[in-house]
């Protein structure tokens, strides 16, 4: 009998650009499509990381829980339920993005050529066209390979999370079943309890908790989430006969007409008569009930393009990290990613992002230890990856036994080739080329010892207020002309997208040298240097001030220049700058809040 | 045959790439030849008559606050940008064209000096949270040849050491390490720090004391620089006359030095100025505010 193994990758729009941008997982994230006449509703959107504040609750009326949006919903009256549910200051820290299918698309077929690890038929499942979220795998005969269909599962869910991707996974008979038991985990571990031979587990550290926007539920709910099923040979139509008619992959419109009728779970439609089926309801009704049963076999697509490599090695026996040299562990590691590169440089690629994961001792049913290792441009040198995953050893607290070690390519990319010169170029001897693969590699070291947040390369940005005047992006390689043409073009698309979405016009450029090149991320207020600032005009110039004990005095300001601006981050920000000079020669940025009057220490020309 | 020399040592070809020891380095360093800083009574005072590519130099800055409110990191990152200029004359050879600043305290605004890079010069900004990653980093940018200039202004002091080798050790350890770095790689370190660590030993080839001085325009920076130390010869040209030079803000360059002007000794004159520029700002007829809606 064949088995199927479905993962459903829960709103993946919005996993997607938490994958290329970590930082969002700390806000919430909608993404948006616009409809006719301008306006935005919610395609998809995730919260997975809020504050411990918002997750424990609140005593006011109202907060605390979860936020129910619905897909459809329009961007405002989304952003009201938000604010009613974590308050407004969830809102302003929103970020909107627009949604693009063929993103979303490209992405998860990426992910479906990776699974091909766990078997060498993946397609990609399209309830809704265009919006793909789940991934069909026939395992059959290949769940033996993982020490059977349970622990085949729980891998999944396990390696998936090391990529930071929040999946549910389903193994039953039939795509269709599989597809009904992966969206109702929670459903079956509840009711099919204690007599039910269903294997039903939960991850002990559930990494992603995303907050999202099917249905409402109690701490105690989240806590029972449950993330893989293995359904028995030849149950599923049994065990899944009382999961809701929606599970049968039904679109709304036929769901509404089933439920007119009063029937409401999958025995429901099993129990009426196939005639009054056909006359009674639209085709497709029928059709998903045949694949549920197997009555007719469902083909799965696979994606084409070739899958990126991996290689695993398994210890015979588990080996404590005590008795392990880190030399050795590097050396194992330097072996396995030469493996890796070998099909990549044929191909003339080279990696960009690579993983390396450190298997538990048997005894430890425990997920592995994640090494997620990045570089700025594609790299087939296997020493220079090898000196990263090392940094990031340095750092990391090893299991106390491993029992093998995992290296995968995540992400790979072309990798520019230039025969050297037999001399050198000019005198120094150093190419622009050669110095573009120094300072890449660099980049790469800084990275992996800092993190790659702790490198970047500042970005000027359109906004008046100067907290947000920049963007820390990460380092790019020197381009050809035409690549950089093309960026700047995404780059102005991008931000105008920003400045439609955000609803406000580009500002003028920023006035040159009158920016303190020191500044602290928020506005110091001078009460809390414990100092004062005397001006003659009520709403005039400083003339003396105090930082701590240091009296200044002023003997020439400059301004006032006023930023009336962010009205939609929150509260307008409206503030009167000033460049203060003081006798000793010093300047100084200050800035007078016009709400209350109140002084700031915004920066130093240092 | 001093050509077939001259390039085998430009291949690392030979023992002289094995081992890389302090002769080496030495003709290494003597044959980097000196970038003009771009401020000519600058380039006067330092004894080199410029920047040697490869070095470390110290950029002193009075108050206890680093970099403080003197205009010193904005000198020394326009210094930065003119050692990251290639081919800035016909004999001048091609250099790297990345600046990496340094920043642990993540108050470094990039705005203000990002208008300062020309062409193809790049801007990276590393912030390390800990001690041991500063060192690092910087020992680390100082190595590649890429680099052009490292700027940072490090914690680290000197003076509350326990190390037997003295109180200073820490910081002349590490010192040590990155003027190795950059006279390997060709990476010039330029550090900003407090005046008060004029007496701790130093590596650097020149250490340049910049007090502000009052009296600029709004774009402009006007600065008064005197040696402090450094090498041999910058002992020995420590007893020169302090010389002032005026930043350009805007373009980040030197800017027209004129004769100092009288500053009012009080600020009333420039209160009823900035009176009148926020009456301006407030009907709308002008001043220099900056709004978007």
């Amino acid at each position: 009998m064949p088995r199927f193994l479905t993962i459903w990758l829960p709103r993946w729009p919005v996993q997607r650009r938490l994958l290329e941008r970590p930082e969002l997982r700390k806000v919430p994230v909608f993404v948006c499509r616009r409809e006719r006449r301008g306006a935005m509703t919610v395609a998809s959107w995730a919260w997975a990381d809020p504050p411990p504040t918002e997750r424990r609750g609140s005593t006011e009326p109202g907060r605390g829980r979860r936020a129910v949006i619905p897909e459809g919903m329009s961007l405002a009256e989304a952003m009201a339920v938000l604010a009613i549910a974590h308050g407004s200051r969830a809102c302003h820290v929103v970020e909107v993005q627009p949604d693009d299918p063929a993103a979303d698309r490209e992405a998860i077929e990426r992910l479906a050529r990776w699974c091909r690890r766990f078997s060498p038929t993946v397609g990609i499942e399209e309830v809704v066209v265009g919006f793909p979220e789940c991934l069909h795998l026939d395992v059959t005969g290949t769940a033996s390979f993982f020490g059977g269909e349970e622990k085949l599962a729980r891998t999944v869910v396990w390696t998936l999370a090391a990529r930071g991707l929040h999946a549910r996974v389903a193994v039953a008979d039939t795509p269709a079943a599989a597809w009904a038991a992966a969206h109702h985990t929670e459903r079956l571990a509840s009711c099919g309890g204690a007599t039910a031979p269903l294997i039903v587990r939960q991850v002990r550290r559930p990494k992603a908790r995303a907050e999202g926007s099917s249905g409402g539920g109690t701490r105690q709910a989240m806590r029972r989430r449950r993330r893989w099923i293995v359904v028995p040979r030849g149950e599923g139509a049994r065990r899944l006969a009382e999961l809701p008619v929606s599970a049968l992959r039904i679109d709304e419109a036929t769901a509404a007409v089933i439920a007119e009728v009063g029937i409401d779970t999958i025995s429901g439609v099993i129990a009426l008569p196939p005639r009054s089926l056909a006359s009674r309801f639209p085709p497709l009704l029928r059709r998903r009930l045949a694949e549920f049963r197997g009555l007719v076999a469902e083909p799965i697509m696979p994606p084409g393009g070739e899958a990126l490599p991996q290689i695993s090695e398994a210890f015979d026996f588990p080996v404590r990290t005590v008795d392990l040299d880190e030399q050795q562990l590097i050396g194992l590691i330097e072996t396995l990613v030469e493996t890796c590169l070998t099909p990549l440089i044929a191909r003339g690629e080279g990696v960009r992002a690579l993983q390396v994961r450190l298997e538990h001792g048997s005894r430890l049913a425990m997920p592995p230890t994640v090494i997620d290792v990045g570089v700025f441009r594609p790299t087939a040198s296997r020493s220079h990856l090898a000196e990263l995953v090392r940094l990031r050893l340095a750092r990391l607290r090893l299991p106390a036994e491993i029992g093998g070690v995992a290296v995968e390519v995540i992400a790979a990319g072309a990798v520019s080739c230039r025969q050297r010169l037999l001399f050198g170029g000019g005198v120094g001897g150093l190419e622009s080329a050669d110095a573009d693969a120094e300072v890449a590699m660099l980049l790469d070291r800084l990275a992996g010892r800092l993190g790659r947040t702790a490198v970047c390369e500042p970005q000027l940005v359109g906004d008046a207020q100067p907290e947000h005047a920049w963007i820390a992006a990460p380092p790019r390689g020197r381009s050809s002309q035409g690549e950089k043409r093309a960026a700047i073009a995404r780059q102005q698309d991008g931000h105008a997208n920003r400045a439609r979405v955000r609803g406000h016009a580009m500002p003028r450029a920023l006035p040159l040298g009158r920016r303190p090149i020191w500044m602290p991320p928020k506005p110091v207020p001078l009460d809390d240097l414990e100092g004062e600032v005397m001006a003659i005009a009520p709403e005039g110039p400083p003339v003396r001030f105090r930082l701590g004990d240091v009296p200044h005095r002023v003997v020439h300001a400059h301004g006032p220049e006023r930023i009336e601006t962010a009205w939609w981050r929150g509260p307008t920000v409206r503030r009167d700058y000033y460049v203060v000079e003081t006798d000793s020669g010093s300047r100084f940025w200050l800035f007078r809040r016009l709400r209350d009057g109140g002084w700031f220490l915004h920066g130093m020309f240092a | 045959m001093a050509t077939l020399t001259t390039s085998n040592k430009r291949l690392e070809i030979g023992p002289s790439a094995a081992v890389l020891n302090g002769g080496d380095l030495l003709v290494r360093e003597r044959e980097r030849p000196v970038v003009p800083t771009g401020f000519r009574s600058l380039d006067t005072l330092l004894p080199a008559g410029g920047i040697r590519p490869g070095s470390l130099v110290e950029w002193l800055v009075e108050g206890e606050t680093c970099p403080g409110a003197g205009g010193a990191a904005s000198l020394a990152f326009a210094v930065a940008c003119r050692l990251a200029v290639a081919n800035g004359a016909a004999n001048e050879p091609s250099r790297p064209q990345t600046i990496l600043v340094v920043d642990r305290t993540g108050w470094f605004h990039p705005p203000a000096v990002l208008p300062w890079l020309k062409g193809e010069q790049k801007l990276i900004v590393a912030r390390p949270s800990r001690d041991d990653d500063e060192i690092w980093t910087i020992d680390q940018a100082l190595r590649c040849t890429g680099v052009a200039a490292v700027l940072a202004w490090p914690r680290m002091r000197g003076g509350r050491g326990t190390s037997r080798l003295g109180a200073a050790a820490p910081w002349s350890t590490a010192m040590r390490r990155w003027q190795l770095a950059a006279a390997g790689s060709g990476a010039t370190g330029l550090f900003v720090r407090p005046l008060s660590s004029r007496n701790e030993p130093s590596w650097a080839e020149a250490r340049v004391v910049v007090s502000p001085r009052s009296g600029g325009t709004l774009s402009e920076r006007r600065l008064q620089v005197s040696l402090a130390g450094g090498n041999w010869a910058a002992i020995a040209a420590a007893g020169r006359q302090p010389s002032e030079v005026v930043l350009d803000l805007a373009r980040g360059c030197a800017g027209l030095l004129r004769p100092s002007v009288e500053v009012p000794s009080h600020a009333s004159q420039g209160s009823a100025v900035a009176s009148q520029g926020a009456a301006r700002a407030r009907d709308g007829r002008g001043g220099v505010a900056c709004r978007a809606s």
